[in-house]
């Protein structure tokens, strides 16, 4: 059984339909990607999987394990192990990164069924997952991504993600106004992470990112659909050929599964 | 200080006389009946001071709505409560207020603490004070006492004032409060702390604590006032006056943290003047009182000054906070920050008001006024008023206002992250207010606000853990 399972889903925003019978099956163990040119919908997929009520499901399932994850609210999919990386983070002045990421963690704990954990032992947890980020005892110190530069803000996102160790982690755009030396960073941050029991859904527009993290599966997606899956060699392909060559595939409706 | 040579209060004044016996009838009867005892300390120059201030708050009145400053305040309980002053009550309860002076002191930074009770200073809660010809931290009596000569010059004379009728009420009830004078280039490294407590007994009392700041040219001090009560339950009214002058290339960085009771009510002024290239940094933090109104009144007279107003104000229940802020710029080359805040709750009400003035000789003044608030509750209610006023034509001035609820897309992320939307709303909520104080340099300070906004904000939000 895939880990997230995602069946003809139907998301529109504000009258429009933005995902138009989406799917996607991701096994635990598994790094997918999804490429597409600007306005596919693919953000609209990562905001719709993180409960964002901006966005109205209109038909269709998502399962993350057992849990039918749209039933849930945001909280509560990131209790049960789903992780968003926001492609825009959002700065929170006046609340200590320190302070907000101990909220996240014991919330989560907490969900889980588990104690919190005190602001002593929180350090002793963090300490050893900042050196591979580059993340710095100030950089905790200073409010949630306030005056952070691009790069850091997206290591934070990763940091964060190596705190509350989800289920399955999706990263949106993760790659977008990163240097070649942050987006290395950030890669092996990842890459770190992967594991048997742990799948990720990397949403990017380039294949660059794909050379750090390597995927196992790539999806096309195109006018709110999945038109074609392959192997990491697709994303190769269509850095050849351009998205012009799958957005035929999809006007044929010559859509392929993997 | 029972010194009684004090000119009685003219008897045939046509003015006390004609003031009735409502609201303002009652303190002008007061004033008559203790003016007697208020210790002029053998100043001729004190009485009729005094005298002429009851006579100005006869003339006036106390304010009403149809007051424009106060048109947002409604101050009718208060004109129906009957105050005692409150220096002549012997505050009941000594381990109470020995519990609160510690509760608002810091123990872990050096500071010199002045503490009054009930409008009188109390030596066995305060730091020694020692005279000397150089800085002079002690209180406004001892002073006026022992070498009147140093307050004189600027007892209310600090800036020229418009009559407002609290202020007049202040000059003639004075009993004490801090004196602080620094000296042409000295730096006092220990924050001064001015704490005010009030402890009613049999009834509603009224205090009136006087502040008075000279800090020298080249001088630096930083001065906190804390205002307090000892129970929620407590009624009274504190009317504080503070008056401060900061000499050419002078520093002042002045906080005031209002703590009162719930039940109480609180007027307070600062009257300040700067001097050429001279800084003031004001933080003004209100949290108490049922009532509760600030006047600040910054006159920048010298050029390339620095002015920075910042305030904070939650309430909740049914308190009613008023900020009248204003700052008068009179001179070219000056910048100001005035930067507001507050989070109301439950069925509280707020006011802000800032005034900016730039005057013709004021150019290339550049200010900046910014206020927000934040609103938890339907039933609470905010007005704000920006006022600017520019006579000068090369100046740059901007303002701008917001009130309402905390983003939509900052608590998307804390939910994203795990949090639930309550303890996301305390969290969101405890960083806006956060945002006022966070660098405030005294750490101990920092920490007691941050702690007391914690509370607030979780005494709101069960959810909020920490």
């Amino acid at each position: 059984m895939a880990l997230l399972d995602i069946r003809n889903l139907h998301v529109s925003v504000e009258g429009t339909e933005i995902l138009k019978g989406l799917n996607l099956a991701v096994d635990a163990g598994q790094v997918h990607a999804i490429m597409g040119p600007n306005g596919s919908g693919k953000s609209t997929l990562a905001q719709v999987l993180a409960g964002n009520s901006d966005y109205e499901v209109t038909d269709g399932t998502v399962k993350l394990g057992d849990e039918d994850l749209l039933e849930l609210d945001a909280s509560e999919r990131a209790g049960e192990g789903l992780f968003l990386a926001f492609q825009y983070p959002v700065s929170i002045p006046g609340v200590s990164n320190t302070y907000f990421l101990r909220a996240a963690y014991n919330a989560v704990r907490v969900h889980r069924g588990q104690p919190e954990m005190d602001p002593v032992g929180f350090i002793n947890y963090l300490r050893p997952k900042m050196a591979p980020l580059g993340m710095t005892k100030e950089m905790l110190r200073r409010s949630v991504n306030d005056g952070f530069s691009g790069g850091e803000k997206k290591r934070n996102e990763i940091f964060q993600m190596s705190v509350l160790e989800p289920k399955v982690a999706v990263l949106d755009e993760t790659d977008s106004g990163l240097d070649i030396d942050a987006l290395r960073l950030v890669a092996e941050g990842v890459n770190a992470m992967r594991s048997p029991e742990r799948a990720f859904v990397v949403v990017t527009h380039y294949q660059r990112l794909l050379d750090y993290i390597v995927p196992d599966v790539v999806h096309v997606m195109v006018d709110g659909r999945i038109v074609r899956s392959g192997g990491k060699e697709l994303a190769l392909e269509l850095e050849d050929k351009g998205y012009g060559w799958v957005e035929e595939l999809a006007t044929d409706g010559e859509a392929v599964t993997a | 200080m029972s010194g009684s040579n004090a000119t009685a209060p003219n008897d045939s004044s046509p003015v006390l006389n004609a003031v009735g016996d409502g609201a303002a009838g009652r303190f002008v009867a007061d004033f008559k009946a203790t003016s007697g005892q208020l210790s002029t300390n053998g100043q001729s120059w004190l009485a009729p001071m005094r005298s002429a201030a009851i006579e100005r708050f006869a003339t006036l009145g106390l304010p009403t709505r149809r007051d424009e400053a106060w048109r947002k305040t409604d101050l009718r309980s208060l004109a129906r409560t009957a105050f005692r002053p409150a220096a002549e009550v012997v505050a009941p309860d000594a381990d109470a207020i020995t519990a609160r002076v510690a509760q608002l002191a810091f123990p872990s930074v050096a500071t010199t603490r002045l503490v009054f009770v009930n409008g009188r200073f109390a030596p066995e809660h305060s730091d020694a004070y020692v005279p000397t010809d150089a800085v002079r931290v002690e209180p406004l009596a001892h002073t006026l006492r022992e070498a009147p000569e140093l307050a004189q010059p600027h007892l209310g004379r600090v800036t020229e004032n418009d009559a407002d009728a609290f202020g007049e009420l202040n000059t003639a009830f004075m009993t004490d409060g801090g004196f602080v004078l620094v000296p042409d280039g000295v730096t006092v490294v220990t924050p001064i702390h001015l704490i005010f407590l009030t402890a009613p007994a049999d009834g509603p009392v009224a205090q009136y604590p006087r502040n008075l700041f000279v800090i020298g040219d080249g001088a630096t001090a930083t001065i906190l006032e804390s205002y307090a009560g000892v129970n929620d339950t407590d009624v009274y009214l504190t009317n504080a006056y503070s008056e401060a002058v900061v000499g050419v290339e002078g520093n002042l960085t002045h906080y005031k943290l209002q703590r009162e009771s719930e039940s109480a009510y609180h007027v307070a002024r600062l009257q300040g003047r700067q001097e050429n290239e001279s800084t003031i940094t004001n933080t003004n933090v209100a949290l108490g009182g049922r009532m509760a109104r600030t006047d600040i009144d910054l006159h920048v007279d010298g050029s390339r000054c620095e002015t920075i107003m910042k305030g904070l104000y939650m309430a909740h229940g049914e308190q009613h906070i008023d900020n009248y802020t204003r700052l008068d710029h009179a001179q070219p080359d000056c910048h100001s920050h005035e930067r507001y805040k507050g989070i109301l709750d439950g069925r509280s009400s707020a006011v802000f008001t800032g005034r900016i003035l730039v005057r013709q000789d004021a150019q290339q003044t550049d200010a900046i006024q910014e206020n927000s608030g934040l609103l938890l509750s339907r039933d609470a209610a905010l007005s704000t008023q920006p006022q600017l006023e520019i006579f000068a034509d090369d100046v740059k001035c901007t303002h701008g206002a917001t009130v309402g609820e905390l983003p939509e897309n900052q608590l998307f992320y804390l939910r994203a992250r795990g949090i639930s939307t309550e303890e996301a709303t305390g969290i969101l909520a405890y960083g806006y207010a956060n945002e006022i104080i966070e660098d405030i340099e005294i750490e101990p300070l920092r920490e007691q606000l941050e702690q007391l906004i914690r509370l607030r904000v979780r005494e709101r939000f069960a959810a909020l853990k920490r």
